[in-house]
């Protein structure tokens, strides 16, 4: 772990100083690999979801995943903090490694795991609780209560979001107040307080309006200097406006994974071109 | 036709019926119950009746207490000799009182053979501690034998006399109950404290010496209560009024057994009113007298809303503890099914069955051992090893579980998938996400669950006759003498008062419509209960509301 070079204290495998404080972005240049995946197989059951896919997520960027309904981008996405583990009859072979560990390792903290891989869905789920008990979740489960510290990490995730000046009268008021967008944005907020490494992010957009869209996809711009980002859409335009990387799967298995320019100006493979000219309908 | 049926019409007129019964008998119930319990505390008028009974006039006085129809040849044919052409005799029913010299206090007058009926204005009522209501006129009033009062003004005095001797029964109650009370507890306590001390061996002359000095200074303390009490007492049989019935009979009483005494013929509506509320309010706040035929029932709503809510305090946590394996973590399948199956039938159960396993296993068994364990200084008398509050609670506790269960999983399943994956995905728990998210959103069901289950208790009578319930208990299970919550006494409740006044009393006539009143304050007592819980949940619906999209 990148993290456990310092000497700050650590909390269940998380760096609260660095939570604190705020670490310094990495430099920029040659890309680094935040996660990797090899030979990725999943059954549901029976069926085979996930049919080998290799592939690796570069660090501090935008990888965006397009295809058809029910070709298993949700289900691989899903996979990067083990919230498949949830479903009854699922089965995975392969490894994802980050940091060098495959995560389905039995040494795995998985709490731990899905600290460092935060993810926000695709219908916002605020808590029913206050904006302000919204973001401050993640650290009370890391067992924070000094105050300063938690007003800090609500207010800067709050500004990170792009939500604090929007909010910040009603902290403490209920959560379920807020609009959808504001929401997905609270849903962020909540998600970067505990500072992940990758942030997974759902179709975080498809429930919204256009401008709640327009603000979510600003948003991941900001971010991607911070996070290494995974997003699945159905919409292939925010694919192309939001992300470096795209990778387009078909029934389960990984297609093609290159430069988002690349891909959608000079696609390698038939089936790709077929899917983003529209002729899979 | 068929155009009718197939427009639906009829369905909405046959649910629409079906909740119109339905409301139209629980309204009727509780209008009954209520009218004929209410009514009970209404100072009626009291009339007098010059009575034809086989060619003999006899005076009858008494208030009417039911009027009913009945079919001559009926009365003819029990022996009256009764000459009319009439199909339907009325006749009332009296309730005459006076029971130390009649020997009854209810007769049936037949109509026509009433010659004459009159309300004489100074005609009084008595209520009595002994042997129910006097009816007659005063004559004088007396203290020490010697009368001081006759005639016109003995009214006022006799009513200064009766406020004197309640006022010295207060005091006299205060001293019985609290004081020497407290007495008798730490008389007890010593008593078993000694008899412990002499179990493990360690009644050294020293350590009982001790006690027998505490118990010295007890017992003197005790003393000078019990002379104060006798100077009381004498005060108390002082004074005597001397009164005459209707037909003639002279009769003293002694005003400490008199509880009051009223004129209802020259009562204003005003009046009444005043009596009536006093009435209401002597009613659910004071103790039962005459085996429970007079006075109040005030030990019986403590002990049901006692006994409701340690129920509740044990069946809440229990319950949403069982849904949360069941819901949460066990693995769903057959088995979990059946479990399912299983503990939804357990609400099926007969109550009683409830009672006598709880007589056998919670009484008998834990309590016995408990005993064995812990109180060995007591024994042979039983602390915990007979029935009481803590085995009725539990009794219920465990035949309400099944509806704790049910609403909560019902409950857990309704929270969206979105908020546990939420918490999930921030690095929680299972636990955490359910201590900290799921079990608050849950609140309002489980809330619901501990309604119905409030509802159910507090209406179960059978189970408590075997595990706890009491005709008469002499103490509340909640007083100044510590540990203050005393679990382990025998308990009244309401429920089984109805059937105690109803079924059980030795005056079937005088105690009716106190079941109507007793089962009027037991809907009210229950309706508060749920009133609260309701009031709680809907606080926590309001900050639990999930997103409904």
């Amino acid at each position: 772990m990148n993290m456990s070079d310092s000497t700050a204290p650590m909390t269940h495998g998380v760096n609260i100083d660095a939570i604190k404080l705020k670490k310094a972005p990495a430099a920029s240049g040659a890309t680094e690999t935040a996660l990797t995946v090899k030979d990725l197989k999943l059954f549901y059951s029976d069926k085979e979801a996930l049919k080998g896919i290799n592939m690796t997520i570069p660090k501090e960027r935008v990888t965006a995943f397009i295809g058809p309904s029910g070709c298993g981008k949700s289900t691989l996405l899903r996979c990067f903090n083990r919230m498949n583990d949830l479903v009854d009859g699922v089965r995975i072979e392969g490894q994802i490694l980050l940091h060098d560990k495959d995560i389905h390792h039995r040494d795995i903290d998985i709490a731990a795991l899905r600290r460092q891989v935060g993810m926000v869905f695709q219908k916002p789920n605020p808590f029913p609780k206050s904006i302000y008990e919204n973001v401050a979740y993640g650290l009370r489960l890391l067992g924070v209560k000094d105050r300063r510290t938690l007003d800090e990490v609500v207010e800067r995730s709050l500004r990170s979001s792009a939500l604090w000046d929007e909010v910040k009268d009603r902290l403490h008021d209920s959560a379920f107040g807020l609009s959808g967008g504001q929401q997905q944005r609270l849903v962020i907020a909540r998600a970067i307080a505990i500072e992940p490494e990758v942030l997974l992010l759902d179709e975080p957009a498809s429930a919204l309006d256009p401008i709640s869209t327009l603000k979510i996809e600003e948003l991941i711009y900001e971010l991607k200097s911070k996070y290494t980002i995974v997003i699945v859409t159905h919409n292939m335009q925010q694919a192309a406006r939001v992300s470096d990387y795209t990778a387009f799967m078909y029934m389960g298995e990984l297609i093609e994974l290159a430069d988002t320019d690349m891909l959608f100006t000079n696609p390698k493979k038939k089936q790709t071109e077929d899917y983003i000219t529209g002729r899979y309908g | 036709m068929r155009k009718w049926i197939d427009s639906g019409s009829p369905w909405v007129w046959l649910t629409a019926a079906s909740v119109s019964i339905s409301i139209i008998m629980v309204v009727g119930l509780l209008l009954l119950i209520a009218a004929r319990g209410l009514g009970h505390f209404w100072p009626a008028d009291v009339v007098t009746f010059e009575y034809q009974n086989n060619n003999q006039i006899v005076k009858v006085a008494g208030e009417i207490r039911d009027t009913e129809e009945v079919p001559a040849q009926r009365i003819i044919d029990s022996g009256v000799k009764l000459d009319t052409n009439e199909e339907l005799i009325s006749r009332h029913l009296i309730k005459t009182g006076n029971r130390d010299l009649y020997g009854i206090d209810f007769r049936w007058l037949i109509d026509p053979f009433i010659l004459t009926r009159a309300t004489p204005e100074e005609l009084m009522v008595i209520e009595r501690r002994e042997w129910g209501n006097f009816y007659g006129f005063l004559g004088q009033v007396k203290v020490d034998g010697q009368v001081i009062a006759e005639g016109a003004e003995s009214w006022d005095v006799l009513q200064q006399q009766i406020e004197k001797t309640g006022d010295t029964f207060s005091v006299i109650r205060g001293i019985e109950h609290g004081d020497i009370g407290a007495i008798n507890y730490s008389l007890e306590r010593l008593r078993l404290k000694q008899r412990g001390l002499e179990l493990k061996g360690e009644d050294t002359p020293q350590a009982l010496g001790k006690l027998e000095e505490e118990r010295q200074s007890l017992q003197a303390e005790y003393e000078g209560l019990q002379s104060e009490l006798q100077t009381h007492y004498r005060e108390l049989n002082r004074a005597s009024l001397v009164a005459e019935t209707f037909d003639g009979k002279i009769l003293e009483i002694p005003i400490s057994k008199t509880v009051q005494a009223y004129r209802p013929n020259s009562m204003s509506v005003f009046g009444k009113v005043g009596f009536y509320l006093g009435k209401v309010w002597e009613f659910v706040s004071d103790e039962p007298r005459e085996a429970n035929t007079e006075g109040g029932i005030f030990p019986a709503i403590f002990g049901t809303v006692m006994m409701v809510i340690i129920m509740a305090i044990l069946v809440t946590p229990f319950g949403v503890v069982a849904a949360i394996y069941l819901r949460e973590y066990a693995k769903q399948g057959p088995i979990i099914r059946m479990v399912r199956i299983a503990v939804n039938n357990l609400a099926g159960v007969p109550s009683i069955v409830y009672g006598v396993f709880g007589l056998g296993f919670f009484v008998y068994f834990l309590g016995g051992n408990i005993d064995a364990l812990f109180f060995p200084e007591s024994a042979p008398a039983p602390t915990f090893g007979t029935p009481g509050l803590l085995w009725a609670s539990i009794t219920l506790a465990l035949l309400t579980v099944p509806v704790v269960i049910v609403a909560t999983e019902e409950g857990l399943s309704r929270i969206p998938k979105s908020i546990r994956e939420g918490s999930l995905a921030l690095g929680a728990t299972k636990a955490e996400t359910l201590w900290r998210t799921i079990i608050p959103m849950t609140s309002p069901a489980i809330m619901t669950g501990l309604i119905l289950a409030v509802a159910r208790a507090a209406g179960e009578v059978a189970p408590l006759m075997l595990v706890g319930v009491v005709k008469l208990a002499p103490t509340l299970p909640l007083d100044g003498n510590f540990p203050f919550l005393h679990l382990d006494r025998k308990f009244m409740h309401l429920g089984f008062h109805i059937y105690d006044v109803g079924f059980q009393s030795p005056n079937v006539e005088a105690a009716r419509p106190l079941v109507y009143a007793t089962a009027l304050l037991l809907v009210l007592v229950i309706i508060a209960l749920n009133l609260a819980a309701i009031a709680i949940r809907n606080r926590l619906r309001e900050k639990y509301k999930s997103l409904e999209q």
